[in-house]
C-alpha cells in the first residue's frame, strides 16, 4: 500500500496530521491522528531517532534499529494499516516502499482507577475498572499471577473495531463454556460495540430471558474471585463493566462486604435480609391489595380496624390506589436518576414527603398504601442487578393479587419459580445452589467460613 | 407483493392473538367476585335473640361511626330480623347495604329467648361455614343479647373485645374455660348430649346517687362470667350457681384453677384469721367402669396449693415462688372440704337437672364402647344410678 | 438433555405427593364412612401403598439398563398390552388431576373467600400447571425443592398448633363400629391413595445416590405419618362433625385461631400448603401426558405441548358437562371404576420388579429396541 492509497482511504480526516522528514535523503512521511496520539511520544519514539539517524532509512532498519516504540508493526495490508492508524498509532511511509510501519504512540486520556460509585464497600479493595481495557486487564493480572490465567482477544464491531477480551483460568473454567463464549463473540456481526452491555445481550443463551443471565462487575477483586471460582470474564474496551458468566440469581444477593467485612454469620443474616426484602418488595403491594379485596379476615381484628379507618373515603379501588402509589414512586425514582445531583436530592424529598403526605391528607391515597409502596420501592434495591425486572414482577403480582387474590399470588409465584429454575444457561442452573444444590461449599444464602470456601476451590 | 401480504397477515394474526389474550384476561379478572373491605360490615361479635323470630345484633367495625345506635367510637351495633339465623343476618345487608362479614367474629352471645330453640340446629349454620371460625367463643346471657351489646366496660368500649377477654381470663382464674362454638355443637352429638357455655351477667355500674352515670349513651358496668349455663340435646337446661359452676370447673377443666378463703387459719405474722390460698397446679384423672351393674366414676383430683400474695392477685400459678411451708394441715383439710363440697354440688346438680354436663356417658362410652350404648338404651336415667367417688390429694 | 430428577428432589417430591391433597375433602368423606376410626383405614391404605412402593423401588434398583417405563412395558409385555396399560394410567392420573382441582376450588371458595366459577379458576391454574409440566420432570423436581420447606413448615405448624387443643381421648372407643366398617372405608376410598405409582414413570430418570431404598421409604413414611397425624388431630377435634368438613386442613388450622384478635393467619399456611397440591397435580398431569404419548406413540416437544393443552381443555370442559365430583365418587370410589384402576394402582406396582427384570434381561440379550411409540 502506498502513501497515496493510504491518503485516499482517509479522505476528509481533518484531525489527521502529516509530517515529512528527510532521513539520509529518503523521504519519510509520518501520519498520525492528533486527538489520539501523544506528540511527546511521537517526538521521542519516532521523529527524534529518525532525524538523528544520518543515513538512508529503510523499513527494515527503522523497524529493527531506529524506532523506539515498544509496539511496532510493519504491514502492507491496507485494512490492517488503517485499523492501526485509527487505533492511535503513527504510520510511517519510508520512501516509495509499499510496506508501512505503525508505531504505538497512543495518548488517549482515561479516567483514573477509582472506587466505583455503584459498588462501594465498607472495607476491602476500592479499585474499580475504567474504560481502558488494558488498565482493566492490568487490574486483573496483578491479582492473578498464574500462567493459567488466559485471555483471548477478539475485535468486534465493523465500525468501532472494539477489542473484547475473554478471560478465564485454565483448569478452573469449563472449557465448553469458554469455547461457547468465544464462538458467540467471534460470530457477532455488529456495526459497533460501545459498551459491554452490547455483548451481554448476545451472550444470553435465550434472548427472551426475563432474568439477567450475564453478570456485570465494576470491581477487579470481584472479577478475580469469580475467575478463581471457574467463571469466564469478558472485558470490553470502552466499558468499565466486565461481564461474568455463567451468572446465577444468588450472585445478586452477594455483596463484597460479605467477604471483606462481615463474619459468616452476619453475612448469612444480611443475605437472608436481602432475599426477604426483595420478596417483600415484589409481593407486599400484591398481598396488601389481595387482603383488602378478598382476604381481610386474615388480619387481626384490631389491625383491621386501623386499616378500615385509613381506607375509608379513599376514592380509588384498592388495586388502583396501589398502582397509583407504585407509579408515583417509580416516576420519582426515574426522575431522580436523571436529575442533576443537587436538584435530585431536594426534589426527591419534595416528591416523597410532600407529595405522599399531601395525597394522604387530601384523602386521595391511604397511609398504609403509601407506606407499603415506599417499603416496596426501597426493598427493590437490595438486589440491584434485577431491580427493573422485579419492578415489573411487582406490577404483575399486584394485578394478580387485586383480581384473583392470594391464590393468584401463589400461582404467579409458582410460575415465576418454575420459569427461573428452568433457566440453565451455559449448563449452570440459574437458581443454583438453592435448586439444585451444588456438590459442596455452597456459597448461596448461607455464607460458609472463608477457609471452607477456599478449601473447596 | 406476496411477501408483504404475508407479513401483514402475520402482524394481523399477532395483534388478534394479543387482543384475544387481553380479552380472556379481562374476562378472568371480571370472573372473580370482589368483596372489598369497604363494602363489608366486619362483624366482631354477634348477639342472638329469639321471640318467634330471630333477632341478630352485630357489633361491626365502623371507625368514626360515633355511638349512635349503640356501639363505640370504632364500632356500631346493627340489628337484623328473620325467620332463620341466616335470614336475620341477611337482613342486616338489607338495612345497611353492607354485606356482613363473619370471619372476624370472636364471640356469639345467646339471649335467654334462645331457650325455645334447638341450638344444634340453629348454630349448625355457623359450624358448616368455613369462613366462620370454629374457635368462636359461645356465651349465654340471662337477658337479651341485644341489651348486652349496648353496654360497655369502663376499660373497653367494644363489647365483643371486652367480653372475650373477660370470659377467657375468668376461665383461667376460677371459672371454666370458654367453650367454642364447634365444641358445643359437637358435644351435642356425643352420648351425653350435654354441653355448657359461660354465662354472662351484666352488672350495671351505679352513680354516686345510685343512678346510672349521665352523659353516656352506653351503659357502663362489668360482666360477671364466673357461672356456666348447661344444655342438653341442643336446649338450655339451667344456669348453675357459683358453687356448682366451680365444682364443674374443678373436675371438667384442668386449666381452670380456683381460690379459697380459709377461716381460722394461721396467718404469716402469727395469730388466726381468714387467709386466701389458690390452686397452683391441678391434675384430674377420671376412671369410668361398671360396678355392680351400674356406672361408677372416680375422680382422682391432685392439687397443689399456694398462698395468694399481692403480686399474684388471685392467679396462683405453678412457676411462682413456692409457698409450701405456709400451707399447714389445717389449710389443707379446709380446702379439701371445700373442694369436696363443690364437686358434690356439681354432681348433685347434674342428677337433679337430669343433664349429664359432667359427661359421664361420654367417659363410659370411651371406656366400654358399644356395651355402654346398650346400657344407656335400657337405662335412660343412668345419672341417678351412677356412683361417684372423689379422691382428693393435696400435694404440698 | 435427559429429563431426570435428583434423589434429594425425589424424596421431597414423595413427601409432597403423599401428603398433598389428602387434607381437603378426603378426611371428611372417610369420617362419614368409618367415623373416628377412619384414621385406621388411612393407615391400612398407606400400609398397602408401602408394599407397592417397596416393589417399585426394588424395580428401580434392578433396572440396570436404565430403561424407561415405555421400554419396560413393551419389552416385558406385548406392545398392545403396554398401550392399554398406558391408557389406563393416563385415565387414572387424569381423573386424579380433575378430582384434585375440584377439591382445591372448593377450598379456595369456601375457605379463602375467593368466589369464582370453575373456568375462571381452572384456566389460570392449569396454565401454570401446564407450564411447569411441559418443562419436564427436572423442573418439577426443582420447583418442589424450592417450595418444600414452606409446605413442610406449614403442615408442621398447623399440626403443632393443633396438638395443644386436641383431646386425643376423643378418638375412643377404637373400632366401635367394627373392623368391617374400616375395611369398607379403605376399599371405597383407595382411589385417592396409591400416589406412589408415579414412581413407575420415573424409571430410568432418577439419579440415585446412597441408600436410595431406605431414604425413599423414609420419605414415604414421613409423608404418610404427617397425613395420618393431621387426620387424627382432625378427627379428635371435630369428632362426629368431621364428616361434614369440606376441607379438613382449613377446619383444623382455623380451629387454632381461637380469638378474633389473631385473624385468620392460618390462611397463610393453607396457601403455602396449596402449592403441594399444585405440584402434585403437575406431576400427575405430566404422568398422564406421558401415558397418552406412549399409548398413542407420539413424541416431540410440540406434540407434548399439544397433549397437555388438549388434556387441560378436557379438564376444564368435563366438569361443565358432567358433575365430575359425583362421577369420580360413583365410578371410581364406589363403582366399577375402582376394579379397573386396581391394576394401575396395585397390580402393576406389585409385579413391577418382574417386569423390569424381564425387560432388562431381554435388553441385555438382544440390544434391539422395541417400543410402542416413537417417543422413547
Amino acid at each position: 500500500m502506498t502513501k497515496y492509497d493510504f491518503l485516499r482511504r482517509l479522505d476528509n480526516f481533518a484531525d489527521m496530521k502529516e509530517r515529512t522528514l528527510d532521513v539520509g535523503g529518503t523521504e519519510v512521511a509520518v501520519y498520525f491522528l492528533d486527538p489520539m496520539c501523544s506528540s511527546d511520544k511521537i517526538t521521542r519514539f519516532v521523529t527524534e531517532p529518525l532525524l538523528s539517524l544520518g543515513r538512508k532509512a529503510t523499513v527494515k532498519n527503522c523497524l529493527e534499529k531506529i524506532i523506539y516504540g515498544a509496539d511496532c508493526v510493519a504491514t502492507s495490508d491496507a485494512d490492517t494499516l488503517v485499523e492501526e492508524f485509527l487505533d492511535g498509532k503513527t504510520v510511517l511511509f519510508i520512501g516509495g516502499d509499499d510496506t508501512a510501519i505503525a508505531v504505538d504512540t497512543k495518548g488517549i486520556e482515561y479516567r483514573a482507577v477509582a472506587e466505583p460509585p455503584t459498588s462501594m464497600v465498607t472495607k476491602g479493595p476500592r479499585e474499580g475498572f475504567n474504560e481502558n481495557i488494558k488498565t482493566n486487564l492490568m487490574l486483573l493480572r496483578k491479582r492473578i499471577k498464574t500462567p493459567d490465567f488466559k485471555t483471548e482477544n477478539i475485535k468486534v464491531g465493523d465500525k468501532t473495531g472494539t477489542l473484547v477480551s475473554v478471560c478465564y483460568i485454565e483448569g478452573a473454567a469449563d472449557k465448553k463454556v469458554v469455547d461457547a463464549v468465544v464462538k458467540k463473540i467471534s460470530g457477532l456481526k455488529l456495526d459497533g460495540v460501545l459498551d459491554s452491555s452490547y455483548i451481554a445481550a448476545f451472550l444470553d443463551v435465550d434472548p427472551t430471558n426475563l432474568f439477567k443471565t450475564v453478570g456485570s462487575v465494576e470491581k477487579p477483586d470481584i472479577v478475580a474471585s469469580k475467575l478463581l471460582e471457574g467463571k469466564v470474564a469478558v472485558a470490553v474496551d470502552g466499558s468499565p463493566l466486565v461481564l461474568t458468566l455463567p451468572y446465577t440469581f444468588i450472585e445478586d444477593m452477594h455483596s463484597p462486604d460479605d467477604y471483606y467485612y462481615n463474619t459468616p454469620q452476619t453475612a448469612t443474616v444480611a443475605r437472608i435480609l436481602r432475599l426477604l426484602a426483595m420478596t417483600a418488595a415484589v409481593l407486599l403491594p400484591a398481598i396488601y391489595v389481595a387482603l383488602q379485596v378478598f382476604h381481610y379476615q386474615m388480619l387481626p381484628s384490631k389491625f383491621l380496624i386501623t386499616i378500615i379507618s385509613s381506607v375509608q373515603g379513599i376514592p380509588f379501588p384498592p388495586m388502583l390506589e396501589m398502582l397509583v402509589v407504585i407509579l408515583l414512586f417509580d416516576v420519582l425514582r426515574e426522575a431522580n436518576a436523571r436529575m442533576p445531583q443537587i436538584a435530585g436530592l431536594s426534589l426527591s424529598i419534595v416528591g416523597a414527603i410532600i407529595l405522599g403526605d399531601a395525597a394522604v391528607k387530601a384523602g386521595l391515597l391511604s397511609a398504609p398504601a403509601v407506606m407499603i409502596g415506599a417499603m416496596s420501592g426501597i426493598g427493590l434495591y437490595t438486589m440491584p442487578d434485577n431491580t427493573m425486572l422485579f419492578m415489573l414482577l411487582r406490577l404483575a403480582f399486584t394485578l394478580l393479587g387485586g383480581t384473583v387474590g392470594i391464590v393468584g399470588i401463589l400461582l404467579g409465584a409458582m410460575l415465576t419459580v418454575s420459569y427461573v429454575v428452568s433457566l440453565d444457561d451455559y449448563g449452570m442452573p440459574y437458581l443454583s445452589p438453592l435448586s439444585p444444590p451444588t456438590a459442596a461449599g455452597d456459597d448461596g444464602i448461607i455464607k460458609m467460613p472463608q477457609d471452607a470456601i477456599l478449601k473447596d476451590k | 407483493m406476496k411477501e408483504k401480504n404475508n407479513k401483514n397477515k402475520s402482524r394481523f394474526l399477532k395483534a388478534a392473538a394479543a387482543l384475544l389474550v387481553c380479552a380472556v384476561l379481562l374476562w378472568l379478572a371480571g370472573s372473580y367476585v370482589e368483596s372489598p373491605l369497604t363494602d363489608r360490615a366486619v362483624v366482631l361479635g354477634l348477639g342472638i335473640d329469639y321471640d318467634g323470630e330471630y333477632t341478630v345484633t352485630a357489633e361491626v367495625v365502623a371507625p368514626g361511626g360515633g355511638e349512635e345506635g349503640g356501639g363505640s367510637g370504632q364500632s356500631k351495633v346493627l340489628t337484623g330480623k328473620g325467620e332463620t339465623l341466616p335470614l336475620a343476618i341477611h337482613d342486616i345487608y338489607g338495612t345497611t347495604g353492607k354485606n356482613p362479614s363473619l370471619g372476624q367474629t370472636g364471640i356469639v352471645l345467646l339471649g335467654q329467648g334462645m331457650k325455645d330453640v334447638n341450638l344444634s340446629h340453629a348454630l349448625g349454620f355457623f359450624v358448616f361455614s368455613d369462613a366462620f371460625k370454629d374457635g368462636v367463643t359461645l356465651a349465654w346471657c340471662d337477658g337479651d343479647a341485644k341489651e348486652v351489646f349496648s353496654t360497655a366496660t369502663p376499660v373497653d368500649s367494644m363489647v365483643s373485645f371486652g367480653l372475650q377477654t373477660i370470659i377467657q381470663k375468668s376461665g383461667k382464674k376460677t371459672g371454666v374455660s370458654a367453650n367454642f362454638m364447634q365444641n358445643f355443637i359437637e358435644d351435642m352429638t356425643e352420648p351425653s348430649g350435654a354441653s355448657y357455655v359461660t354465662n354472662v351477667r351484666f352488672i350495671k355500674e351505679e352513680g354516686e346517687n345510685g343512678e346510672q352515670k349521665s352523659g353516656q349513651r352506653k351503659e357502663e358496668g362489668s360482666y360477671d362470667c364466673s357461672a356456666v349455663s348447661v344444655f342438653k340435646n341442643g336446649s338450655f337446661v339451667a344456669t348453675l350457681d357459683d358453687d356448682q359452676s366451680r365444682g364443674f370447673a374443678m373436675i371438667f377443666d384442668e386449666g381452670a384453677f380456683d381460690n379459697f378463703a380459709v377461716k381460722g387459719a394461721e396467718t404469716l405474722l402469727g395469730g388466726k384469721d381468714t387467709v386466701s390460698v389458690g390452686i397452683a397446679s391441678k391434675k384430674v384423672e377420671k376412671t369410668y367402669k361398671m360396678e355392680n351393674g351400674a356406672p361408677a366414676v372416680t375422680y382422682d383430683v391432685k392439687v397443689r396449693l399456694g398462698r395468694i400474695k399481692t403480686d399474684v392477685s388471685g392467679n396462683v400459678v405453678d412457676f411462682l415462688p413456692k409457698t409450701d411451708d405456709m400451707i399447714d394441715d389445717y389449710i389443707k383439710n379446709n380446702v379439701k372440704e371445700q373442694i369436696s363440697a363443690l364437686i358434690e354440688a356439681a354432681v348433685s346438680a347434674s342428677v337433679s337437672l337430669d343433664c349429664d354436663f359432667m359427661r359421664v356417658a361420654d367417659g363410659m362410652y370411651k371406656a366400654l364402647g358399644g356395651e355402654w350404648t346398650e346400657y344407656m338404651k335400657s337405662h335412660p336415667d343412668y345419672l341417678s344410678e351412677t356412683a361417684v367417688y372423689t379422691k382428693l390429694t393435696i400435694e404440698n | 438433555m435427559k429429563d431426570d430428577i435428583r434423589q434429594g428432589q425425589l424424596l421431597m417430591l414423595i413427601i409432597v405427593v403423599i401428603s398433598g391433597g389428602k387434607f381437603l375433602s378426603l378426611p371428611g368423606i372417610m369420617a362419614g364412612m368409618a367415623g373416628r376410626d377412619s384414621w385406621i383405614a388411612m393407615c391400612l391404605l398407606f400400609a398397602v401403598d408401602l408394599v407397592c412402593l417397596a416393589c417399585m423401588l426394588w424395580a428401580l434398583g434392578i433396572n440396570k439398563e436404565g430403561l424407561d417405563i415405555n421400554e419396560i412395558f413393551c419389552r416385558s409385555l406385548t406392545k398392545p398390552v403396554a398401550k392399554a396399560l398406558f391408557l389406563l394410567y393416563a385415565v387414572f392420573f387424569f381423573t386424579r388431576v380433575t378430582g384434585g382441582m375440584l377439591d382445591v376450588l372448593e377450598l379456595v371458595s369456601s375457605s379463602l373467600s375467593v368466589v369464582t366459577n370453575w373456568v375462571a379458576f381452572a384456566l389460570p391454574t392449569l396454565a401454570v400447571i401446564t407450564f411447569m409440566a411441559v418443562k419436564g420432570l427436572r423442573n418439577i423436581g426443582r420447583v418442589t425443592q424450592i417450595f418444600f420447606i414452606f409446605i413442610f413448615a406449614s403442615v408442621l405448624l398447623i399440626l403443632l398448633l393443633s396438638v395443644g387443643h386436641t383431646d386425643f381421648g376423643g378418638l375412643k372407643p377404637t373400632l366401635s363400629g367394627g373392623f368391617g366398617k374400616v375395611l369398607d372405608c379403605a376399599f371405597n376410598v383407595n382411589f385417592w391413595f396409591s400416589d406412589g405409582v408415579f414412581l413407575l414413570f420415573l424409571a430410568g430418570r432418577v439419579k440415585t445416590g446412597k441408600a436410595f431404598f431406605a431414604k425413599t421409604t423414609g420419605a414415604f413414611l414421613l409423608g404418610a405419618a404427617l397425613t395420618v397425624c393431621l387426620d387424627v388431630v382432625f378427627l379428635a377435634l371435630f369428632g362426629n362433625l368431621a364428616q361434614y368438613a369440606v376441607s379438613a386442613l382449613s377446619k383444623v388450622s382455623g380451629f387454632n385461631i381461637t380469638g378474633s384478635v389473631y385473624g385468620r393467619l392460618d390462611w397463610v399456611f393453607i396457601v403455602l400448603w396449596m402449592s403441594s397440591v399444585i405440584i402434585k397435580t403437575t406431576l400427575f398431569l405430566w404422568a398422564a401426558s406421558a401415558g397418552v404419548e406412549y399409548a398413542l406413540g407420539i413424541s416431540g416437544r410440540n406434540a407434548r405441548l399439544a397433549v397437555f393443552c388438549v388434556m387441560s381443555l378436557i379438564i376444564i370442559v368435563l366438569p361443565l358437562v358432567f358433575p365430575m365430583e359425583e362421577v369420580v365418587r360413583r365410578v371410581f370410589c364406589e363403582g366399577w371404576g375402582k376394579y379397573v384402576t386396581v391394576a394401575a394402582q396395585y397390580a402393576v406396582p406389585l409385579v413391577s420388579p418382574l417386569l423390569v427384570y424381564a425387560a432388562n434381561k431381554k435388553t441385555a440379550h438382544a440390544k434391539t429396541p422395541e417400543t410402542a411409540g416413537d417417543g422413547v
